[in-house]
């Protein structure tokens, strides 16, 4: 019986060797071994064995890393390249779709990175970004939740005296209408901030003269920036010139120019007002009143749980008596009744994205959108990678004699792996040669739709360019990825035989992504639809007044004592029916004080606008009960009107001596309720209509809000606007020096649909480009098939089917794949829109139809697609296919 | 005149496949050595230095046959070349140089002179 040596070691053997050299050495080992096993028995041939096995494991026997010498690897390299391109000028139609779908997944899929990393850049230029808080407000009062950015003036200085942790705190205030004068230019500044005189030093905005110390400190000094200086000056310099502040023109000296704020800050201004100079502004000691935006900068930001529990004691401490005085509650009454009222701290960097309080200071982005985004252009991009897979696989049998060929000469599989894998490494840098060219076609449409302000030059950065080229690669590793280990897993032998199995009908992979496309594309699609069907819902609501042919006219301050005589002349005008003076318009009434139903404890916070006679009549609002003011009733000076929702809210039951009282003016105000009016939307559609009030703005009523000052409406006679707007102008600049400045009242409410619109814009434009790219796969499949399932048509025809037959045929696979796709995207999508929809107060549904529609519009822009070819193909001459027979 | 690159293993090894004239092969170059020199010789250092020398071109190999105690594989016969003689006599002639240049003193040891 023959011994046979230790399989385990032999196998070992086997494995490590040198091919060259192998069987020989293994028949010496064999040879020796039976010699010892005669002679000294199994054990000892054995272990000599495995000392033999164990010691010949070295350099010279073992089989080199490099089994073969790779001596010709640049002009391997060479060949790759240039059989990829002849490969793709060969079959322009596909390498065209490939690059196309391609280039157009990457450029969104860039865009939108660029979108997120300016989004997600907001704020960070800031030294110790991460240290700086902001105080904002919220509290309960009579079951309404509310919230602010702003926060009150003593707040500051109680922090930094008693608040260890808290380093630095600065305040300032925004003036939104602020007319500015310099020699003979004036121009109403939208964007003024008063600050404490370390705001230069608290934030990183540098200046470019001017001492950052010193430069806000006294009375009536002004840093401006350098546009602004650009505006005023031209260019001379502003140091030290005086410019006219506001409607009282007080001289303020100009003490620096910062530069202008970055982009991505959400502190935006124009010039900044020293604090001294408003008495009034900041030194009030009312921590009810939140008028202001305060920061802190902490030691550390782990402080800011210590600092909020001692900012808590603090406001306990404080409002509690102001409290008792305001509304007549005690602290503990205040909170048994369900009340709250607290300052909390939000991180300067969680402003811009997560932050959406009441009076922001510019209108913040929302990280849900920058995940939705992102989603979305992961999903495009996956979009395309999935048609060049599908395609490049799909057209398996074209290069597989190449493949069969290459093999048969000696090319290892590793070798055709990198050479498909440098195909689509070329497939995937031309497109992103042409996506790049895409963007910087597209990149001023983009600015606008993201309502951003970014340049291409961004793309140039350093950082920028290496994450570009590695995208590239990245793309083209995983796109060429799959074809790349499908096509080198053919044998020779296959191939050269002409079996290569054109099993691409069914092949199931590649039909789930076409599956998985269609899916993207029909939920983007039915996405787009509801979006589209809320904006219009939104836009046609009846808003409870007439909202067209109202202009609003700008610096009502201006008119100063003009105001009656600018009335007056208007209405000489068939052209301007009504005019009315206002504090406040749709779509912004924004002001609230507290107000008590007259006889009672009952509070309640009401928005509030202040009007004229005329403003029913101007804007025609419905009354429900009662009457509007009128200057028959001298008494209506103290009286009032409010909403529907106000009448209800404060439980009124007539009007017959109702009263309401407010608390604003130094002495408590009561005024006679004189009638209820329709609810009428003066906000964004996002909230049901919130309980208000509307009081006369003469004498003592300024106590509660603005004066009836700031904007003129006027309701225009139907018909073209243009002259009537240039006569407009004419009277204006007859009573006023300030700019004429208007706009329509309809557009400033469409205005506030703005981030809807943009919404409904993005989604559409992401649905068409999701459907294009998944058509232009779908073109090309069926292409493909097409031709492969030539010689099947054939004999189908020659059996007598006729086209129709075909053509029906060709598209029964591809429509069943879409139905599949709807069933799974149609609840889906159902659901998520459902969820968006719930944000808005007002809606509209999503009804059945209107998921059929979305499918059925995919499938139709499918079926066209196809249609080309399937009637091509059935319409061709069977002899054609069938000659090689 | 070129350097023959010849290690003392390498070289023992061709002299020996000399002695085996035709019938030198792995199993058969290790018995000569064994018995020869009294001293082991594993396959590992064998095949090397053979890999070595066939790679320097001293020695080439031919296949011989396959016989069962093998399990079938082939023998290797490995035979000396022309370069391989030179290199043989080259390393002779350095060494009897070297021998004949001692002084007779130092070589006063019995067996040797």
């Amino acid at each position: 019986m023959k011994n046979l040596p230790p399989k385990l070691f032999q196998r070992f053997f086997r494995w490590y060797c040198n091919s060259r050299l192998r069987d020989h050495i293994e028949g010496d080992l064999i040879e020796i071994y039976n010699e010892r096993s005669k002679a000294h028995g199994k054990q000892n041939a054995d272990r000599k064995f495995v000392i033999d096995v164990l010691l010949l494991f070295r350099p010279g026997i073992i089989k080199p890393v490099n089994k073969y010498r790779n001596s010709n690897q640049g002009d391997m390299v060479a060949n790759y390249l240039k059989v990829g391109f002849r490969n793709i000028l060969k079959y322009k139609v596909y390498s065209g779709i490939n690059l196309f779908g391609l280039a157009v997944g990457m450029a969104a899929s860039l865009l939108i990175i660029l979108y997120i990393a300016d989004e997600l850049s907001y704020d960070r230029f800031q030294k110790d970004a991460d240290r700086i808080f902001r105080v904002a407000s919220a509290g309960r009062f009579q079951g309404s939740e509310f919230n602010d950015a702003a926060s009150s003036s003593p707040i500051a200085e109680a922090l930094m005296e008693n608040v260890p942790e808290v380093e630095q705190a600065v305040r300032f205030g925004w003036w939104r209408v602020m007319p500015m004068r310099y020699a003979d230019k004036s121009f109403v500044e939208k964007k003024t901030l008063v600050a404490d005189s370390n705001f230069f030093r608290f934030f990183s905005f540098p200046l470019i003269s001017g001492d950052p110390v010193t430069a806000l400190q006294g009375m009536n000094k002004v840093v401006i920036t350098e546009s602004a200086a650009k505006r005023y000056f031209g260019g001379e310099n502003p140091i030290g010139k005086i410019i006219l502040r506001g409607e009282y023109k007080a001289a303020t000296e100009i003490t620096g120019i910062a530069k202008d704020p970055p982009r991505n800050s959400h502190i935006q201004f124009d010039m900044v007002v020293s604090g001294e100079t408003s008495g009034d502004y900041l030194q009030n000691d009312q921590w009810s009143y939140t008028s202001i935006y305060t920061y802190v900068k902490m030691n550390s930001a782990a402080d800011a749980l210590a600092v909020k529990h001692k900012l808590d004691e603090l406001t306990e401490k404080n409002m509690g008596p102001e409290l008792e005085e305001i509304i007549g509650m005690s602290q503990q009454e205040f909170k048994a009744s369900g009340n709250s009222f607290e300052f909390f701290l939000q991180p300067l960097l969680d402003i811009h994205l997560k932050s959406d309080l009441g009076g922001e200071l510019t209108p913040n982005g929302n990280i849900q959108y920058l995940f939705i985004f992102g989603a979305i252009a992961a999903f495009i991009l996956s979009i395309a990678c999935i048609n060049f897979m599908n395609l490049s696989t799909a057209r398996s049998a074209t290069r597989a004699k190449e493949v069969g060929v290459r093999k048969s000469i000696g090319a290892m599989r590793s070798k055709l792996i990198v050479q498909f894998l440098s195909e689509s490494m070329i497939y995937s840098f031309i497109s992103t040669v042409l996506a790049l060219a895409i963007i910087g076609l597209v990149f001023p449409a983009f600015n606008t739709l993201a309502g951003k302000d970014l340049e291409l030059t961004l793309l140039a950065q350093p950082v920028v360019i290496i994450s570009i080229v590695g995208f590239a690669l990245a793309t083209g590793l995983i796109a060429g990825s799959y074809p790349a280990f499908y096509l080198t897993a053919f044998k020779p032998i296959h191939v050269l035989k002409g079996k290569v199995a054109v099993g691409l009908k069914n092949s199931s992979l590649r039909n789930s992504l076409v599956v998985f496309q269609f899916m993207i594309s029909i939920s983007l699609i039915l996405g787009s639809m509801v979006v589209y069907k809320q904006l219009k819902y939104m836009q046609s609501k009846d808003m409870g007044f007439d909202k067209e042919n109202i202009i609003v006219v700008n610096n009502l301050w201006s008119l100063d004592n003009n105001e009656a005589a600018f009335k007056n002349e208007l209405s000489r005008h068939r052209e301007f029916v009504k005019t009315s003076f206002t504090s406040a318009l749709p779509p912004r009434i924004t002001d609230s004080n507290l107000f008590r139903k007259g006889g009672t404890e009952k509070d309640v916070v009401l928005n509030i606008a202040t009007v004229d006679y005329e403003h029913l009549s101007t804007m025609q609002y419905t009354m429900s009960a009662g009457r509007f003011f009128s200057p028959e009733f001298p008494s209506d000076s103290t009286a009032i009107v409010l909403n529907e929702a106000a009448y209800k809210r404060m439980a009124f039951d007539g009007l017959d001596g109702a009263t309401v009282v407010n608390f604003n003016a130094p002495k408590p105000k009561l005024l006679k309720l004189i009638g209820v009016v329709k609810d009428f939307n003066f906000e964004s559609l996002r909230t049901t209509v919130k309980p208000m009030a509307i009081v006369l703005g003469v004498g003592s009523n300024v106590w509660m809000v603005r004066e009836a000052k700031n904007e003129i409406a006027i309701r225009m006679a139907p018909g073209d606007p243009a002259s009537a707007i240039e006569k407009l102008e004419g009277i204006w600049k007859k009573y006023s020096s300030s700019a004429f400045e208007f706009s329509f009242l309809d557009q400033n409410i469409e205005a506030m649909f703005r981030s809807e619109q943009r919404m409904s814009r993005i989604v559409f434009i992401f649905a068409s480009l999701a459907i294009v790219i998944a058509c232009l796969g779908l073109f090309g499949l069926a292409n493909y098939l097409g031709e492969q399932r030539g010689k099947e048509i054939s004999i189908r025809k020659v059996l007598g089917a006729s086209v129709p037959q075909v053509v029906i045929l060709l598209l029964k696979d591809f429509t069943l794949l879409i139905v599949i796709a709807f069933v799974i995207a149609a609840p889906l999508g159902w659901y998520l829109m459902s969820e968006w929809l719930d944000g808005f107060a007002y809606r509209t549904s999503i009804s059945v139809w209107l998921v059929l529609a979305a499918g059925s519009a995919s499938l139709l822009t499918a079926l066209f697609t196809i249609s080309y070819q399937s009637l091509r193909v059935a319409h061709e001459n069977p002899v054609n296919n069938l000659k090689g027979e | 005149m070129r350097k023959y690159q010849l290690g003392e293993f390498e070289e023992i090894v061709i002299l020996t496949i000399g002695v085996l004239y035709k019938d030198a092969y792995g199993v058969s170059i290790k018995k000569e050595i064994e018995s020869r020199l009294a001293r082991n010789v594993s396959m590992g250092a064998l095949h090397t230095a053979l890999v070595r020398l066939e790679d320097k071109g001293y020695i080439k190999s031919f296949d011989g046959e396959a016989t069962e105690e093998r399990a079938g594989r082939p023998k290797k016969y490995f035979q000396i070349t022309a370069l391989g003689k030179k290199a043989m006599a080259y390393s002779k002639e350095t060494r009897d140089e070297l021998w004949s240049a001692i002084p007779k003193i130092v070589l006063e040891v019995k067996g040797l002179a």
